[in-house]
């Protein structure tokens, strides 16, 4: 149910920017990647948070379902912040002239994605799954610095990169179309990365049930991934 | 204004074309999983593990 509302707000989303949106007069066309940019750049960063959260919640209750949500919860907003990268460079090319500067915004979102990705490959290094979740909360939480770090670097340092919301008379000048193509955009990817947190947990916990079925018979599946 | 139709075409099918990757994703480990119980429940004894 909840994958069937993100598919039909994200193309609702998308509809709204082809069609009902206005062009922006001097960027042209690709201003456009904007709003789904920014709305992969949110909800990354959402992602990170709510893993943080679900770390400090397996810490203090100990429930393997925390840790999963955690796992689960940093692995989606990984993909989302790869999508921001990359739709942020190819907005980038014809506006800033260069696929990629080491400015201030794209230098901390860049440490952000490999701290995560980081995660992702020390958490697969450890067997014992005791030891795997405790290590994963840990490091959700202490790596959730990354996240703050990024989201205040357009607005304490000297940056190129447009700021939306929060910097005063520097804001992106966006009319109300603009903007409420904007907040159905985030309100779809929000929505999306909760069907695809539902999802990703539930296999993470019946790939799990899997493994400790056949640890019982003394072999370890490969899940190739 | 600029001429910039091929980079906004980009954009979206790099966003799209992402998110359909991972939805694929999602939907052939779920097969897996599925396979792999279905395996374990027909040969709970002879099950080796590898495919």
């Amino acid at each position: 149910m909840l994958s069937v509302l993100a598919s039909l707000l994200l193309l609702f989303a998308f509809l709204r920017v082809l069609f009902f949106t206005p062009v922006e007069q001097t960027m042209g066309l690709v201003q456009k990647v904007f709003y789904f940019h920014m709305s992969a750049a949110w909800v990354g960063m959402l992602a990170f948070l709510a893993a943080a959260v679900f770390g400090l919640l397996y810490l203090s209750r100990r429930d393997m379902k925390w840790d999963t949500l955690t796992a689960a919860s940093v692995e989606v907003g990984l993909l989302f912040t790869i999508i921001c990268i990359l739709s942020g460079m190819i907005w980038a090319r014809p506006i800033w002239n260069t696929w990629w500067t080491w400015d201030p915004r794209l230098t901390t979102v860049t440490i952000m994605a490999f701290t995560y990705i980081a995660f992702i490959l020390l958490r697969r290094g450890v067997d014992n799954p005791t030891r795997r979740a405790r290590f994963s909360a840990v490091y959700a939480v202490i790596g959730f610095i990354s996240v703050p770090l990024t989201f205040f670097s357009a607005r304490l340092l000297r940056t190129i990169h447009p700021v939306v919301f929060g910097s005063g008379e520097a804001d992106m000048n966006l009319n109300p179309q603009m903007l409420g193509t904007l907040f159905i955009s985030l309100g779809a990817f929000t929505v999306l990365y909760a069907a695809l947190l539902l999802h990703r947990s539930r296999l993470m916990a019946e790939q799990e049930a899997l493994n400790q079925q056949l640890a019982a018979d003394d072999s370890h599946y490969d899940w190739g991934e | 204004m600029a001429q910039t139709l091929n980079y906004f075409i980009a954009g979206y099918a790099v966003i799209l074309g992402l998110l359909s990757a991972y939805c694929l994703y999602l939907y052939l480990l779920s097969r897996k999983i599925k396979k792999t119980r279905a395996s374990l429940q027909k040969e709970p004894h002879e099950f080796s593990g590898k495919e």
